[in-house]
């Protein structure tokens, strides 16, 4: 016998991801989703941008398969820091952030960052009730990254090219790996920035900070 | 593996629409191209994720759909296996949607079907003794 089913498979994640992102507007707080493979430079550019972000309370989430490195980074910037074990998994879904929004004092942020565990592919399909996916590549991960990673480039509001300093020293298309996101997401702003040394960094900030004061609430 | 995930979340919604006392057979997916899930490895999480549960020793069928391409400069729109690919009119299309992961169906053998089938079984064995 057949069974007729149409069933959304992910439909859970996706109902609790809508319950987190409930709780998190009304919080009337902002909050990035930070897609990357390992070694692009995630947490370096989350270091720089609390460093720079003034005036913005910033929690973060940090995914890794294990240890607490990446909390202890964040921990010298922020109270707010949890850090998510995923032991095998690949990627962070909607019932890690459940878990770990009691965690945090939401009324006493305007932001949330998560940091997704390093990987472009697994993140990319699992809703976990952000605002916005922020995908990002590195200099040092070569010109064809945005290419072979259509999903990431497609559903990120943001795209981030970090490592720009390192651009002297790496064979990078610059223009190739432009106009690959531009075929994939013509609309997408792209930024690119080094976190080590600053260049790049004030359009970042700026895209933060303008979202965050859409999502504050109207004094 | 991302793939082990869908998996998992599969067999609890297979379990929600599987008919009393009947015994799956076939799980019936279809997944956008947006999804990246590769067959090879899906069908290995599936092998991993199923003993024990009601889809056990069930077969997989994943349709992976194809890319829906738009020409923004002609408005063509047709289907495609390659995203990297040119317009006849000479631009670059995009990728439009192809995020869908859906169950569409389930197979399954019912109770009375069971029953059927090992009442067959049972008059086939008997006639086979009659003729020896």
């Amino acid at each position: 016998m057949h069974v007729s089913v149409v069933q959304n498979v992910l439909k859970l994640n996706d109902e609790i991801a809508a319950m987190n992102r409930q709780v998190l507007h009304n919080a009337s707080l902002f909050t990035i989703d930070l897609i990357g493979a390992p070694g692009c430079g995630k947490t370096a550019l989350l270091e720089k941008t609390l460093q720079e972000l003034k005036g913005v309370r910033v929690g973060v989430i940090v995914g890794d398969l294990t240890t607490q490195r990446d909390a202890d980074r964040m921990a010298r910037f922020t109270e707010q820091v949890v850090q998510v074990n995923t032991g095998k998994g690949c990627h962070l879904e909607a019932n890690h952030i459940k878990e770990a929004l009691p965690h945090l004092d939401l009324g006493k942020l305007d932001l949330l960052i998560i940091e997704n565990v390093g990987n472009l592919i697994c993140p990319v399909g699992f809703d976990l009730g952000q605002d916005a996916k922020v995908g990002m590549f590195a200099i040092s991960g070569g010109d064809d990254k945005a290419a072979k990673h259509p999903y990431i480039v497609m559903e990120s509001a943001v795209l981030v090219l970090s490592k720009m300093d390192l651009l002297p020293y790496i064979p990078f298309d610059l223009e190739l790996f432009r106009s690959d996101i531009r075929r994939l997401n013509p609309n997408v702003p792209l930024l690119e920035l080094s976190a080590t040394t600053g260049k790049g960094m004030e359009p970042w900030l700026k895209w933060l900070g303008e979202r965050v004061k859409q999502a504050a609430p109207v004094a | 593996m991302h793939e082990l995930s869908i998996a998992e979340s599969l067999i609890d919604i297979v379990k929600e629409h599987c008919p009393a006392g009947a015994v799956v057979q076939a799980v019936l997916l279809e997944a956008g191209p947006m999804r990246g899930i590769d067959n090879e490895a899906m069908q290995f999480a599936w092998q991993c994720a199923t003993p024990g549960t009601v889809c056990q020793n069930s077969r997989l069928e994943l349709r992976i759909l194809p890319w829906q391409l738009l020409c923004s400069a002609c408005g063509a729109q047709w289907a495609g296996e390659d995203i990297y690919v040119t317009c006849k009119c000479g631009q670059t299309p995009c990728p439009v949607g192809g995020n869908d992961l859906k169950l569409t169906g389930i197979d399954v053998l019912t109770a009375e079907e069971l029953a059927q089938e090992e009442s067959n079984a049972r008059v086939s064995r008997s006639e086979r003794a009659e003729a020896e």
